[in-house]
Protein backbone atom coordinates (compact mmCIF):
# COMPACT_ATOMS: atom_id res chain seq x y z
CA UNK A 1 0.00 0.00 0.00
CA UNK A 2 2.74 2.27 0.94
CA UNK A 3 6.56 2.99 -0.49
CA UNK A 4 9.46 2.98 0.67
CA UNK A 5 10.71 6.63 1.74
CA UNK A 6 13.95 6.97 0.17
CA UNK A 7 16.78 8.55 2.09
CA UNK A 8 17.24 11.45 -0.71
CA UNK A 9 13.65 12.20 -0.14
CA UNK A 10 14.00 12.33 3.68
CA UNK A 11 17.41 13.91 3.29
CA UNK A 12 15.88 16.57 1.32
CA UNK A 13 13.22 17.39 3.75
CA UNK A 14 15.36 17.97 6.58
CA UNK A 15 17.99 20.17 4.75
CA UNK A 16 14.72 22.10 3.47
CA UNK A 17 14.13 22.81 7.01
CA UNK A 18 17.87 24.32 7.58
CA UNK A 19 18.74 20.91 9.53
CA UNK A 20 22.18 18.68 8.07
CA UNK A 21 21.75 15.72 7.43
CA UNK A 22 24.61 13.09 6.74
CA UNK A 23 24.50 10.12 4.55
CA UNK A 24 24.01 7.69 7.42
CA UNK A 25 21.11 10.04 9.45
CA UNK A 26 19.16 10.40 6.00
CA UNK A 27 19.19 6.70 5.61
CA UNK A 28 18.06 6.42 8.92
CA UNK A 29 15.48 9.52 8.69
CA UNK A 30 13.91 7.17 5.42
CA UNK A 31 13.92 4.12 7.10
CA UNK A 32 12.13 5.06 10.38
CA UNK A 33 9.33 6.86 8.00
CA UNK A 34 9.39 4.04 6.16
CA UNK A 35 8.44 1.52 9.18
CA UNK A 36 5.99 3.79 10.82
CA UNK A 37 4.12 5.25 7.51
CA UNK A 38 3.69 1.32 6.72
CA UNK A 39 2.42 0.17 10.13
CA UNK A 40 0.08 2.84 10.49
CA UNK A 41 -1.34 2.96 6.76
CA UNK A 42 -4.12 0.29 7.44
CA UNK A 43 -5.33 2.03 10.36
CA UNK A 44 -5.29 5.64 9.09
CA UNK A 45 -7.83 3.96 5.63
CA UNK A 46 -10.32 3.14 8.14
CA UNK A 47 -10.42 6.65 9.78
CA UNK A 48 -13.52 8.33 8.67
CA UNK A 49 -13.82 11.40 6.94
CA UNK A 50 -14.97 13.58 10.26
CA UNK A 51 -12.71 11.90 12.55
CA UNK A 52 -10.54 15.04 14.00
CA UNK A 53 -8.08 15.19 16.85
CA UNK A 54 -10.49 16.58 19.81
CA UNK A 55 -12.10 13.08 19.14
CA UNK A 56 -9.37 11.92 21.35
CA UNK A 57 -10.76 14.13 24.50
CA UNK A 58 -14.48 12.31 24.24
CA UNK A 59 -12.83 9.27 23.97
CA UNK A 60 -11.09 9.93 27.37
CA UNK A 61 -13.65 11.23 28.88
CA UNK A 62 -16.44 8.94 27.72
CA UNK A 63 -14.74 5.94 28.79
CA UNK A 64 -13.62 6.30 32.04
CA UNK A 65 -15.42 5.13 35.21
CA UNK B 1 15.21 5.21 64.92
CA UNK B 2 18.49 4.56 63.80
CA UNK B 3 19.95 5.91 60.27
CA UNK B 4 19.51 2.52 58.09
CA UNK B 5 16.09 2.15 59.25
CA UNK B 6 15.23 5.49 58.48
CA UNK B 7 16.22 5.43 55.31
CA UNK B 8 14.25 1.65 54.70
CA UNK B 9 10.85 3.73 55.33
CA UNK B 10 8.67 4.38 52.86
CA UNK B 11 7.30 7.85 51.97
CA UNK B 12 4.05 7.34 54.01
CA UNK B 13 5.91 5.48 56.79
CA UNK B 14 8.55 8.68 57.06
CA UNK B 15 5.70 11.46 57.02
CA UNK B 16 4.14 9.50 59.60
CA UNK B 17 7.16 9.18 61.66
CA UNK B 18 8.01 12.96 61.47
CA UNK B 19 4.39 13.21 61.78
CA UNK B 20 4.70 11.81 65.59
CA UNK B 21 7.77 13.13 66.20
CA UNK B 22 9.91 9.89 66.06
CA UNK B 23 12.10 11.29 63.45
CA UNK B 24 12.63 14.98 63.01
CA UNK B 25 12.81 16.23 59.39
CA UNK B 26 16.52 17.79 60.07
CA UNK B 27 17.30 13.74 61.29
CA UNK B 28 15.95 12.59 57.70
CA UNK B 29 17.17 14.78 55.59
CA UNK B 30 21.00 14.40 57.43
CA UNK B 31 20.88 10.53 56.37
CA UNK B 32 19.40 11.10 53.23
CA UNK B 33 22.30 13.83 52.11
CA UNK B 34 24.40 11.18 53.82
CA UNK B 35 23.31 8.63 51.86
CA UNK B 36 23.45 10.61 48.68
CA UNK B 37 26.93 10.79 49.05
CA UNK B 38 27.63 7.27 49.83
CA UNK B 39 25.97 6.54 46.59
CA UNK B 40 26.96 8.93 44.18
CA UNK B 41 30.56 7.64 43.02
CA UNK B 42 28.81 4.16 41.99
CA UNK B 43 25.69 5.14 40.64
CA UNK B 44 26.10 8.52 39.11
CA UNK B 45 22.25 10.03 39.80
CA UNK B 46 22.53 12.59 41.24
CA UNK B 47 23.32 16.59 39.02
CA UNK B 48 23.29 18.42 41.90
CA UNK B 49 22.22 18.65 45.78
CA UNK B 50 21.20 21.50 47.46
CA UNK B 51 22.30 20.16 50.88
CA UNK B 52 22.13 23.81 53.28
CA UNK B 53 19.11 24.33 51.45
CA UNK B 54 17.22 21.60 51.82
CA UNK B 55 18.79 21.35 55.72
CA UNK B 56 17.60 24.77 56.24
CA UNK B 57 13.76 23.73 54.63
CA UNK B 58 14.08 20.86 57.24
CA UNK B 59 14.39 22.98 59.74
CA UNK B 60 11.92 25.07 59.04
CA UNK B 61 9.41 22.16 58.65
CA UNK B 62 10.56 20.84 62.16
CA UNK B 63 9.65 24.73 63.39
CA UNK B 64 6.34 24.81 61.76
CA UNK B 65 5.97 21.03 63.50
CA UNK B 66 6.64 22.43 66.71
CA UNK B 67 4.05 25.00 66.50
CA UNK B 68 1.45 22.75 65.73
CA UNK B 69 1.18 23.26 61.77
CA UNK B 70 1.36 20.28 59.68
CA UNK B 71 2.12 21.15 56.20
CA UNK B 72 0.17 18.15 54.02
CA UNK B 73 0.58 14.18 54.10
CA UNK B 74 4.51 14.71 52.98
CA UNK B 75 5.85 16.89 55.98
CA UNK B 76 9.53 16.82 56.04
CA UNK B 77 10.00 14.25 53.41
CA UNK B 78 13.10 14.38 51.29
CA UNK B 79 12.60 14.02 47.47
CA UNK B 80 15.00 14.90 44.71
CA UNK B 81 13.40 14.90 40.93
CA UNK B 82 14.62 14.64 37.67
CA UNK B 83 17.07 17.52 36.14
CA UNK B 84 13.70 19.14 33.93
CA UNK B 85 10.80 20.44 36.47
CA UNK B 86 11.24 24.32 36.87
CA UNK B 87 12.02 25.66 40.88
CA UNK B 88 11.49 29.69 40.47
CA UNK B 89 15.15 31.26 39.87
CA UNK B 90 17.03 27.93 39.18
CA UNK B 91 18.16 26.90 35.63
CA UNK B 92 17.47 22.83 34.53
CA UNK B 93 19.92 20.66 32.74
CA UNK B 94 17.17 18.56 30.99
CA UNK B 95 20.18 16.40 30.95
CA UNK B 96 21.65 18.26 28.28
CA UNK B 97 24.34 21.04 26.97
CA UNK B 98 21.45 23.46 25.97
CA UNK B 99 18.66 24.66 27.12
CA UNK B 100 17.71 27.98 28.78
CA UNK B 101 20.68 29.12 30.94
CA UNK B 102 18.43 31.50 32.42
CA UNK B 103 16.81 30.83 35.56
CA UNK B 104 13.42 29.57 35.43
CA UNK B 105 10.47 32.05 35.91
CA UNK B 106 8.26 30.35 37.77
CA UNK B 107 8.30 27.10 39.47
CA UNK B 108 6.29 23.66 38.01
CA UNK B 109 3.06 22.35 39.24
CA UNK B 110 4.02 19.13 40.11
CA UNK B 111 6.61 21.11 42.64
CA UNK B 112 4.42 23.91 44.40
CA UNK B 113 1.95 21.09 45.01
CA UNK B 114 4.71 18.93 46.66
CA UNK B 115 6.31 21.74 48.24
CA UNK B 116 2.64 22.68 49.58
CA UNK B 117 2.32 18.83 50.62
CA UNK B 118 4.85 19.36 52.98
CA UNK B 119 8.05 17.77 50.79
CA UNK B 120 11.30 18.95 50.84
CA UNK B 121 12.99 19.07 47.33
CA UNK B 122 17.02 18.05 48.14
CA UNK B 123 18.92 17.72 44.83
CA UNK B 124 18.43 16.83 40.85
CA UNK B 125 18.55 14.20 39.35
CA UNK B 126 20.70 12.41 36.09
CA UNK B 127 18.48 12.10 33.28
CA UNK B 128 18.66 11.19 29.37
CA UNK B 129 19.15 13.82 27.39
CA UNK B 130 16.26 15.94 27.05
CA UNK B 131 14.10 13.11 28.13
CA UNK B 132 14.76 10.88 24.61
CA UNK B 133 16.23 7.86 25.28
CA UNK B 134 15.15 4.60 27.31
CA UNK B 135 18.51 3.27 28.51
CA UNK B 136 19.67 5.61 31.18
CA UNK B 137 23.08 6.96 28.96
CA UNK B 138 24.37 10.44 29.20
CA UNK B 139 27.30 11.41 27.24
CA UNK B 140 27.15 14.88 28.54
CA UNK B 141 27.09 14.40 32.78
CA UNK B 142 28.18 10.40 32.65
CA UNK B 143 25.29 7.87 32.32
CA UNK B 144 23.37 6.83 35.16
CA UNK B 145 24.09 3.45 37.14
CA UNK B 146 21.51 0.31 38.41
CA UNK B 147 21.58 0.33 42.25
CA UNK B 148 20.94 -3.41 41.55
CA UNK B 149 24.42 -3.63 39.64
CA UNK B 150 26.36 -0.48 38.13
CA UNK B 151 27.19 -2.51 34.91
CA UNK B 152 23.53 -2.82 34.09
CA UNK B 153 20.95 0.40 33.03
CA UNK B 154 19.12 2.16 34.60
CA UNK B 155 16.53 2.34 32.21
CA UNK B 156 14.93 5.75 30.92
CA UNK B 157 14.35 8.70 30.50
CA UNK B 158 13.96 8.98 34.49
CA UNK B 159 17.21 7.38 35.56
CA UNK B 160 18.34 8.74 38.67
CA UNK B 161 14.70 8.89 39.70
CA UNK B 162 14.86 4.92 39.29
CA UNK B 163 18.23 4.34 40.83
CA UNK B 164 17.68 7.00 43.98
CA UNK B 165 15.00 5.28 44.63
CA UNK B 166 16.22 1.57 44.64
CA UNK B 167 19.15 2.92 46.35
CA UNK B 168 17.81 4.21 49.11
CA UNK B 169 18.93 7.40 48.69
CA UNK B 170 16.01 9.10 47.80
CA UNK B 171 12.28 8.65 49.15
CA UNK B 172 10.40 9.42 45.96
CA UNK B 173 10.94 11.16 43.06
CA UNK B 174 8.96 12.64 40.03
CA UNK B 175 9.87 11.15 36.43
CA UNK B 176 8.26 11.60 33.50
CA UNK B 177 7.17 9.23 30.76
CA UNK B 178 6.67 10.11 27.28
CA UNK B 179 6.94 6.64 25.96
CA UNK B 180 8.22 4.63 28.77
CA UNK B 181 10.46 6.88 30.98
CA UNK B 182 8.53 6.14 34.38
CA UNK B 183 7.95 2.66 34.01
CA UNK B 184 11.34 1.28 32.29
CA UNK B 185 13.36 2.83 35.03
CA UNK B 186 10.70 1.53 37.78
CA UNK B 187 10.83 -2.24 36.02
CA UNK B 188 14.91 -2.34 35.52
CA UNK B 189 15.54 -0.53 39.23
CA UNK B 190 12.92 -2.22 41.18
CA UNK B 191 10.93 0.32 42.13
CA UNK B 192 6.83 1.14 41.49
CA UNK B 193 6.02 4.11 39.50
CA UNK B 194 2.89 5.54 37.94
CA UNK B 195 2.27 6.64 34.57
CA UNK B 196 -1.12 8.98 35.02
CA UNK B 197 -3.74 9.57 33.01
CA UNK B 198 -3.56 12.47 30.23
CA UNK B 199 -4.45 15.23 31.34
CA UNK B 200 -4.58 14.09 35.24
CA UNK B 201 -1.33 15.43 36.11
CA UNK B 202 -0.55 19.51 34.99
CA UNK B 203 2.61 19.58 32.95
CA UNK B 204 3.24 23.30 33.48
CA UNK B 205 6.71 23.88 34.37
CA UNK B 206 7.94 20.51 33.01
CA UNK B 207 10.11 20.03 29.95
CA UNK B 208 7.92 19.18 26.98
CA UNK B 209 9.09 16.25 24.49
CA UNK B 210 5.94 15.72 23.01
CA UNK B 211 3.21 17.73 24.64
CA UNK B 212 0.23 14.86 23.33
CA UNK B 213 2.10 12.01 24.89
CA UNK B 214 3.99 13.21 28.25
CA UNK B 215 2.48 12.77 31.58
CA UNK B 216 4.27 13.42 34.44
CA UNK B 217 4.13 11.50 37.50
CA UNK B 218 6.29 9.68 40.79
CA UNK B 219 8.68 6.34 41.45
CA UNK B 220 8.88 5.38 44.91
CA UNK B 221 9.52 2.07 47.00
CA UNK B 222 5.75 1.41 47.48
CA UNK B 223 2.35 1.64 45.12
CA UNK B 224 1.30 3.53 48.46
CA UNK B 225 3.57 6.51 47.84
CA UNK B 226 2.94 6.48 44.32
CA UNK B 227 -1.18 7.18 45.53
CA UNK B 228 0.25 9.38 47.91
CA UNK B 229 1.80 11.77 45.61
CA UNK B 230 -0.31 11.15 42.60
CA UNK B 231 -3.43 12.45 45.17
CA UNK B 232 -1.01 15.94 45.58
CA UNK B 233 -0.03 16.79 42.52
CA UNK B 234 -3.05 15.44 40.58
CA UNK B 235 -6.07 17.86 39.58
CA UNK B 236 -7.00 20.82 37.10
CA UNK B 237 -4.39 23.68 36.92
CA UNK B 238 -4.98 27.01 34.57
CA UNK B 239 -1.21 26.52 33.81
CA UNK B 240 -1.63 23.85 31.64
CA UNK B 241 -5.04 23.79 30.09
CA UNK B 242 -4.80 20.09 28.92
CA UNK B 243 -5.75 18.97 32.45
CA UNK B 244 -9.02 17.46 33.02
CA UNK B 245 -11.11 19.58 35.43
CA UNK B 246 -12.58 16.79 37.36
CA UNK B 247 -11.77 16.27 41.04
CA UNK B 248 -9.11 13.67 41.96
CA UNK B 249 -10.40 11.18 43.66
CA UNK B 250 -9.09 10.04 47.15
CA UNK B 251 -6.40 7.60 46.13
CA UNK B 252 -5.76 6.14 49.81
CA UNK B 253 -9.18 5.43 50.43
CA UNK B 254 -9.70 3.76 46.96
CA UNK B 255 -6.42 1.55 47.41
CA UNK B 256 -7.69 -0.05 50.56
CA UNK B 257 -10.53 -1.30 49.01
CA UNK B 258 -10.93 -5.32 48.40
CA UNK B 259 -9.60 -6.55 44.93
CA UNK B 260 -12.29 -9.72 45.27
CA UNK B 261 -14.44 -9.74 42.37
CA UNK B 262 -11.98 -7.51 39.98
CA UNK B 263 -10.59 -9.11 36.93
CA UNK B 264 -7.71 -8.69 35.44
CA UNK B 265 -6.49 -9.49 31.40
CA UNK B 266 -3.75 -10.99 30.78
CA UNK B 267 -3.39 -10.58 26.57
CA UNK B 268 -3.43 -13.20 24.58
CA UNK B 269 -1.69 -10.70 21.77
CA UNK B 270 1.41 -8.67 21.02
CA UNK B 271 3.17 -8.16 25.00
CA UNK B 272 4.59 -11.65 24.63
CA UNK B 273 5.87 -11.91 21.46
CA UNK B 274 9.40 -12.75 21.99
CA UNK B 275 9.33 -12.38 25.56
CA UNK B 276 12.32 -13.54 27.52
CA UNK B 277 11.07 -16.99 29.58
CA UNK B 278 11.99 -15.71 32.81
CA UNK B 279 10.06 -12.48 32.53
CA UNK B 280 7.01 -14.85 31.13
CA UNK B 281 7.52 -16.71 34.23
CA UNK B 282 7.78 -13.68 36.91
CA UNK B 283 4.10 -12.41 34.57
CA UNK B 284 2.57 -15.79 35.55
CA UNK B 285 3.92 -15.80 39.10
CA UNK B 286 2.53 -12.34 39.46
CA UNK B 287 -1.02 -13.40 38.05
CA UNK B 288 -0.99 -16.51 40.19
CA UNK B 289 -0.17 -14.24 43.20
CA UNK B 290 -3.12 -11.77 42.02
CA UNK B 291 -5.75 -15.10 42.09
CA UNK B 292 -4.62 -15.87 45.48
CA UNK B 293 -5.84 -12.84 46.96
CA UNK B 294 -9.25 -12.85 44.94
CA UNK B 295 -8.42 -11.08 41.80
CA UNK B 296 -10.09 -13.17 38.45
CA UNK B 297 -8.06 -13.51 35.95
CA UNK B 298 -8.85 -13.81 32.22
CA UNK B 299 -7.04 -13.45 28.95
CA UNK B 300 -8.82 -10.98 26.69
CA UNK B 301 -7.62 -10.12 23.11
CA UNK B 302 -5.81 -6.76 21.54
CA UNK B 303 -6.53 -4.31 18.37
CA UNK B 304 -3.73 -3.91 16.16
CA UNK B 305 -1.02 -2.43 18.51
CA UNK B 306 1.38 -2.38 16.44
CA UNK B 307 -0.33 0.73 13.85
CA UNK B 308 -0.83 2.83 17.13
CA UNK B 309 2.68 2.60 18.14
CA UNK B 310 3.43 3.61 15.01
CA UNK B 311 1.26 6.77 15.13
CA UNK B 312 2.89 7.42 18.54
CA UNK B 313 5.99 7.40 17.08
CA UNK B 314 5.22 9.61 14.65
CA UNK B 315 3.28 11.79 17.37
CA UNK B 316 6.28 12.07 19.22
CA UNK B 317 9.28 12.47 16.34
CA UNK B 318 7.29 15.27 14.79
CA UNK B 319 6.76 17.06 18.04
CA UNK B 320 9.90 16.63 19.61
CA UNK B 321 11.61 17.64 16.11
CA UNK B 322 9.53 20.70 16.36
CA UNK B 323 10.34 21.79 19.45
CA UNK B 324 13.97 21.26 19.24
CA UNK B 325 13.68 22.76 15.42
CA UNK B 326 15.80 25.75 16.56
CA UNK B 327 18.46 23.76 18.35
CA UNK B 328 18.74 21.45 15.20
CA UNK B 329 19.54 24.24 12.95
CA UNK B 330 21.75 26.27 15.10
CA UNK B 331 23.31 24.16 17.86
CA UNK B 332 23.36 20.50 16.28
CA UNK B 333 27.08 19.87 17.69
CA UNK B 334 25.93 20.28 20.79
CA UNK B 335 23.59 17.34 21.16
CA UNK B 336 25.21 13.81 21.40
CA UNK B 337 25.13 11.93 18.25
CA UNK B 338 22.51 9.63 19.61
CA UNK B 339 20.01 12.10 20.37
CA UNK B 340 20.30 14.35 17.47
CA UNK B 341 19.58 10.78 15.64
CA UNK B 342 16.34 10.20 17.67
CA UNK B 343 15.26 14.12 16.89
CA UNK B 344 16.14 14.33 13.10
CA UNK B 345 13.66 12.27 11.74
CA UNK B 346 10.38 13.77 12.93
CA UNK B 347 11.38 16.29 10.39
CA UNK B 348 10.84 13.77 7.37
CA UNK B 349 7.32 13.12 9.20
CA UNK B 350 4.51 13.96 6.62
CA UNK B 351 1.84 16.94 8.47
CA UNK B 352 -0.84 14.45 6.93
CA UNK B 353 0.86 11.51 8.59
CA UNK B 354 1.53 13.37 11.86
CA UNK B 355 -2.39 14.92 11.96
CA UNK B 356 -3.41 10.85 10.69
CA UNK B 357 -2.01 9.89 13.93
CA UNK B 358 -3.61 12.57 16.37
CA UNK B 359 -7.11 11.60 14.47
CA UNK B 360 -6.95 7.85 15.25
CA UNK B 361 -5.64 8.04 19.21
CA UNK B 362 -9.25 8.51 19.64
CA UNK B 363 -10.77 5.61 17.68
CA UNK B 364 -8.00 3.91 18.93
CA UNK B 365 -8.69 4.38 22.72
CA UNK B 366 -12.54 3.77 22.45
CA UNK B 367 -11.43 0.35 19.76
CA UNK B 368 -9.13 -0.64 23.35
CA UNK B 369 -11.90 0.49 26.17
CA UNK B 370 -14.23 -1.78 24.20
CA UNK B 371 -11.65 -4.80 23.57
CA UNK B 372 -10.39 -4.80 26.92
CA UNK B 373 -12.29 -2.90 29.44
CA UNK B 374 -15.68 -4.53 28.63
CA UNK B 375 -14.24 -7.42 29.88
CA UNK B 376 -11.47 -7.20 32.37
CA UNK B 377 -10.62 -4.26 35.24
CA UNK B 378 -7.20 -3.62 34.46
CA UNK B 379 -4.66 -4.98 31.36
CA UNK B 380 -1.81 -6.85 32.93
CA UNK B 381 1.64 -7.30 31.19
CA UNK B 382 5.08 -6.84 31.36
CA UNK B 383 6.98 -3.72 30.76
CA UNK B 384 9.93 -5.36 28.72
CA UNK B 385 10.11 -8.36 26.88
CA UNK B 386 13.82 -8.50 27.58
CA UNK B 387 16.06 -9.07 30.84
CA UNK B 388 18.12 -5.54 31.90
CA UNK B 389 20.95 -5.30 29.56
CA UNK B 390 24.19 -3.62 30.54
CA UNK B 391 25.42 -0.39 29.98
CA UNK B 392 28.29 -1.58 27.70
CA UNK B 393 25.83 -3.59 25.19
CA UNK B 394 23.55 -1.01 24.74
CA UNK B 395 26.40 1.45 24.45
CA UNK B 396 27.78 2.88 20.78
CA UNK B 397 29.14 0.21 19.32
CA UNK B 398 27.06 -2.20 21.53
CA UNK B 399 27.13 -5.14 18.85
CA UNK B 400 24.57 -6.20 15.92
CA UNK B 401 22.04 -7.04 18.43
CA UNK B 402 21.80 -3.29 19.38
CA UNK B 403 19.86 -1.86 16.89
CA UNK B 404 17.11 -4.77 17.07
CA UNK B 405 17.40 -4.41 20.93
CA UNK B 406 16.87 -0.97 20.87
CA UNK B 407 13.74 -0.74 19.33
CA UNK B 408 12.46 -3.40 21.18
CA UNK B 409 12.91 -0.64 24.65
CA UNK B 410 9.76 1.17 24.20
CA UNK B 411 7.58 -1.36 22.09
CA UNK B 412 5.61 -2.77 25.80
CA UNK B 413 5.18 0.87 27.14
CA UNK B 414 4.55 3.45 24.23
CA UNK B 415 0.60 2.69 23.20
CA UNK B 416 -0.11 3.35 27.21
CA UNK B 417 1.05 6.91 26.18
CA UNK B 418 -0.62 7.34 22.77
CA UNK B 419 -4.12 5.86 23.96
CA UNK B 420 -3.49 8.12 27.47
CA UNK B 421 -4.40 5.43 30.08
CA UNK B 422 -3.00 5.15 33.36
CA UNK B 423 -0.10 2.64 33.64
CA UNK B 424 1.07 1.19 37.09
CA UNK B 425 4.45 -0.37 37.27
CA UNK B 426 5.25 -2.57 40.11
CA UNK B 427 7.61 -5.14 41.10
CA UNK B 428 7.00 -8.65 40.23
CA UNK B 429 10.34 -10.43 41.21
CA UNK B 430 13.87 -11.19 40.10
CA UNK B 431 15.68 -12.60 37.63
CA UNK B 432 18.08 -15.25 38.15
CA UNK B 433 21.52 -12.64 37.69
CA UNK B 434 19.25 -11.06 40.59
CA UNK B 435 17.75 -7.86 38.87
CA UNK B 436 14.25 -6.70 39.02
CA UNK B 437 11.94 -6.95 36.59
CA UNK B 438 8.49 -5.38 36.50
CA UNK B 439 4.79 -5.67 35.57
CA UNK B 440 2.65 -3.21 34.18
CA UNK B 441 -1.34 -2.82 35.31
CA UNK B 442 -3.10 -0.44 32.55
CA UNK B 443 -6.52 0.92 33.71
CA UNK B 444 -9.25 2.87 32.05
CA UNK B 445 -9.18 6.79 31.67
CA UNK B 446 -8.56 8.40 34.91
CA UNK B 447 -9.31 5.10 37.32
CA UNK B 448 -5.94 4.85 38.47
CA UNK B 449 -8.09 4.28 42.09
CA UNK B 450 -8.33 0.57 40.72
CA UNK B 451 -4.47 0.18 39.62
CA UNK B 452 -3.57 0.91 43.27
CA UNK B 453 -5.59 -0.96 44.47
CA UNK B 454 -4.59 -3.89 42.97
CA UNK B 455 -0.91 -3.19 42.93
CA UNK B 456 -0.91 -2.47 46.78
CA UNK B 457 -2.70 -5.57 47.48
CA UNK B 458 -0.16 -7.30 45.54
CA UNK B 459 2.67 -5.45 47.53
CA UNK B 460 0.61 -7.12 50.59
CA UNK B 461 0.85 -10.61 49.45
CA UNK B 462 4.91 -9.85 48.15
CA UNK B 463 8.05 -8.73 49.50
CA UNK B 464 10.11 -7.69 46.33
CA UNK B 465 9.19 -4.23 47.10
CA UNK B 466 10.67 -4.24 50.31
CA UNK B 467 13.81 -5.33 48.92
CA UNK B 468 16.86 -3.19 48.73
CA UNK B 469 20.22 -3.95 46.84
CA UNK B 470 23.28 -4.28 48.33
CA UNK B 471 25.49 -0.93 47.20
Amino acid sequence: MTKPVSPEIAGALVSAQGVTPTVESAADDARFATLVLGNSAKAFAQLAFEEEPSGYTVALRKNSP
Amino acid sequence: MNDAAILELSCAQLARAIRDKQVSAVKAMEVTLARAQAVQPKLNAFLRVDAELALDAARLADKDLARGHLRGPLHGVPMAHKDMYYRKGVASSYGGKIGPARPAPSTATALERLDAAGAIQFGVLNMAEFAFGPTGHNYHYGHCRNAWNPDYITGGSSSGSGTTVAARANFAALGSDTGGSIRLPATFCGTSGIKPTYGRVSRAGAMPLSFTMDSVGPLARTVEDCALILAAIAGPDARDPTTDPRPVPDYLSAMARPVQGLTIGRPRQYFYDGCDPEIAALMDASLETFRRIGAKVVEVDLPDLEAWNAAGAMIISAEAAALHGNWLRTRPQDYSAQVRARLEPGLAIPAAAYIDSLRLRGVALDAFCRAVFSKVDVLHAPVVAFQTPTIAETDVGGGPKLPALMAQFTRLTRSGNFLGVPTLSVQAGFTKAAMPVGMQLLGRPFDEATLFALGHAYQGATDFHRKAPLL
